[in-house]
């Protein structure tokens, strides 16, 4: 796979490192990861400080998190976003999706 | 040599009958190699009884001759047997060397003449008549010369008279001297004169208790040879016989039991390709072989019928899987045909507006695109220009997009503004988005009279703008956020006054986001570049220098995304008269 996810567990918190790319080949995969992990916690932190690129199906990924997420009252939340993906996540207005740590 | 495949092979080369020629070698090979060791035993085992016969027959027949020669005179024949060796004795040795002569026989004259001698030789003349020895006879040993006086010898060929005598070697004589009656008194030796001889005999005892003389029975080794030759020949001719019998027998059973039904299997199997070339729908070539053998033939007749029907039921489901191919191939193809029915894509669009030029493409990483782009004369001053990208790609891409492209367009179309028309979208979008798709888009109404461009960006790549005698940088303008992505999102729009000879690029991310086979992207820096190529160049030639150098960057990679540009050349106001 061109992703690799590493989840660390801090009680309700999940933190879940993602290492690779997103793009629409394996969007659907990460979608299904992360809906579990909403379900799991509270919050969820996504470490993207290996994640080197976000296709458009991707962020629908991200999107349906945040839904998701905010629907339970829980947090989305990112950190270390690289420049690449910050790029993408500004210039389409999806950084409303996330709390930045 | 190359190995011919069966198919290239002519009738000759391939193999009918092997398999039987095979068995008759190695059944005359077994045959000949058992053959020949039961012969070599058969002829040993053969010989020596042959030879215990021989010797037991000449044994008992000097025995029982014995019996009656010792009745026959009375003392007599001990008598004469002693008179023999007295005159023997008295001679010296030269005379004794003349024997053959008339002179030497005459010397025994009176032996060979007496009545005893003539009864004697009667009963050794009808004992050796009656019975399958060489030669039966009386003859004395003496000690001295070491040699076997005749007494009585009636066998014609070599006849020895009374008194003759043979040299014996000490070493052959030895058994008959120290013979203490038990057994039997024989022994086998090759004389000048006879060659391979065996003697059996018996001691003939006077009264007295001194042996007087030995009756001997010859047998000639020569005999028992003959008849071991007779017996190799018969035995051979008879293996040979049956041999070839067997062999036959074989190849019958195994032209039958094996070679018709493997024959059987490979015709079908032929057939089978031949019928499969041809097209004929057989799907019981070995289904119909039949073969009840019973043994492992009967199996693999059973298993390539088995094939058979698997491969007929892979193949009807592989012609399946193609028409269905074909169907969505087909469908695909007017997809596509479809979508690119909905863009503009004849140019120039308006030949006889003199205000701009317009040109754009559309490249779908696939069949079909999430990408589109559009413009239309909203009334006869304003140019409504938008290009958008639906996120994914593919059919599900395509769906959404022909939607939005219906959605934004009527949007624009009720003359708002671009800030309007996206917020409207967006609204329009999210009421009725379970699957959480979004689109970005950027649209601007560029008044044809002034120039005056008025843009609104919902999350869609920054425009590039070249002035004139400038060139193309990217426009960094707050952005709104895509549409479909939260209900409530809000559109900021500007304004631009583009002088005439101002060219304006808008594209999808499919531009800066083409990748090499490593993954590296194209990024908004080469693709500046690239507009910058050629300074005063038109939409059209923008367009195409654009997308040759993201071909030339990606080198061959896999077109990731769909790749769509829209430029626009601001000539000025329409020039009247």
């Amino acid at each position: 796979m061109s992703m690799k996810m590493n989840l660390i567990k801090h009680g309700t918190e999940g933190e879940l490192q993602m290492i690779g790319y997103i793009d629409a080949g394996n969007a659907g995969e990460v979608d299904k990861i992360l809906m579990d992990l909403t379900h799991q916690f509270e919050s969820l932190v996504l470490d993207m400080e290996k994640l080197e690129y976000v296709s458009s199906a991707g962020l629908r990924a991200f999107r349906h998190a945040y839904m998701e997420m905010r629907q339970k009252h829980g947090v989305l939340a990112a950190k270390n976003v690289g420049r690449s993906v910050m790029e993408v996540l500004e210039i389409t207005g999806f950084t409303r999706l996330f709390k930045f740590i | 040599m190359p190995e011919k495949s069966y198919r290239e092979m002519n009738k000759r080369e391939r193999r009918r009958y092997s398999l039987s020629a095979r068995t008759a070698r190695s059944v005359w090979i077994n045959s000949i190699v058992l053959g020949l060791v039961a012969l070599v035993i058969g002829v040993i085992l053969y010989v020596v009884a042959l030879g215990q016969q021989y010797i037991g027959l000449a044994f008992n027949l000097s025995r029982q001759t014995s019996i009656s020669v010792n009745h026959a005179n009375g003392n007599g024949t001990a008598e004469l047997a002693d008179e023999v060796m007295r005159i023997y004795r008295s001679i010296s040795p030269a005379e004794r060397e003349k024997q053959g002569t008339a002179e030497y026989r005459a010397l025994f004259k009176e032996v060979e003449e007496s009545r005893a001698y003539e009864t004697l030789n009667d009963i050794l003349k009808d004992t050796l008549r009656r019975n399958d020895v060489y030669d039966v006879y009386l003859a004395m040993y003496d000690e001295k010369t070491c040699a076997m006086v005749y007494m009585v010898d009636p066998e014609e060929q070599d006849h020895l008279n009374p008194g003759e005598w043979e040299s014996v070697t000490e070493k052959g004589m030895r058994k008959f001297l120290d013979w203490n009656g038990e057994g039997m008194l024989y022994d086998i030796d090759r004389t000048a004169k006879y060659g391979w001889l065996c003697t059996a005999g018996v001691p003939l005892t006077a009264e007295d208790g001194h042996v007087y003389a030995y009756l001997l029975a010859d047998v000639s080794v020569d005999i028992i040879l003959t008849k071991a030759r007779s017996f190799v020949l018969q035995i051979t001719l008879a293996m040979f016989i049956v041999t070839a019998l067997i062999a036959s027998i074989m190849v019958l059973l195994i032209r039958k039991s094996l070679v018709r039904p493997i024959n059987s299997i490979t015709d079908a199997a032929q057939k089978y390709v031949t019928d499969k070339k041809a097209g004929v729908n057989d799907t019981a070539h070995f289904a119909s072989l039949n073969i009840r053998t019973g043994d492992e033939l009967e199996n693999l007749s059973l298993v390539m019928a088995d094939m058979e029907k698997d491969l007929a039921e892979n193949e009807e489901s592989l012609r399946k899987i193609e028409s269905e191919k074909e169907r969505i191939s087909t469908e695909l193809n007017l997809a596509t045909r479809i979508q690119t029915a909905m863009l503009p894509n004849i140019f120039p669009p308006y030949p006889e507006r003199t205000e701009f030029e317009i040109y754009a493409t559309m490249h779908p990483a696939r069949e079909v695109g999430g990408d589109f782009y559009d413009f239309f004369l909203i009334d006869d001053d304003h140019l409504c220009l938008m290009i958008a990208d639906v996120s994914g790609k593919g059919i599900p891409a395509a769906l959404f997009m022909m939607i939005s492209l219906t959605i934004l367009k009527s949007c624009a179309m009720l003359g708002s503004t671009p800030a309007e028309i996206l917020m409207r979208a967006n609204q329009a979008i999210c009421s009725n988005n379970p699957e959480g798709m979004f689109f970005t888009a950027w649209v601007g109404i560029l008044e044809l009279s002034t120039g005056k461009l008025t843009t609104a960006n919902a999350g869609h790549e920054y425009p590039a703008i070249r002035r004139p005698d400038g060139s193309f940088e990217l426009i960094k303008r707050k952005h709104g956020c895509v549409i479909g992505g939260f209900e409530d999102s809000i559109y900021e729009q500007f304004e631009f006054d583009l002088e005439p000879g101002t060219t304006l690029f808008v594209y999808t991310d499919g531009v800066p986001e083409a990748m090499q086979k490593d993954r590296t992207m194209y990024g908004t820096d080469r693709m500046l570049k690239a507009l910058n190529k050629e300074p005063g160049a038109l939409p059209k030639t923008l367009l195409e220098n654009v997308r040759s150098d993201v071909a030339a960057f990606a080198d061959g990679a896999e077109q990731s995304d769909d790749i769509t540009m829209l430029g626009i050349r601001y000539a000025g106001p329409e020039r009247k008269g």
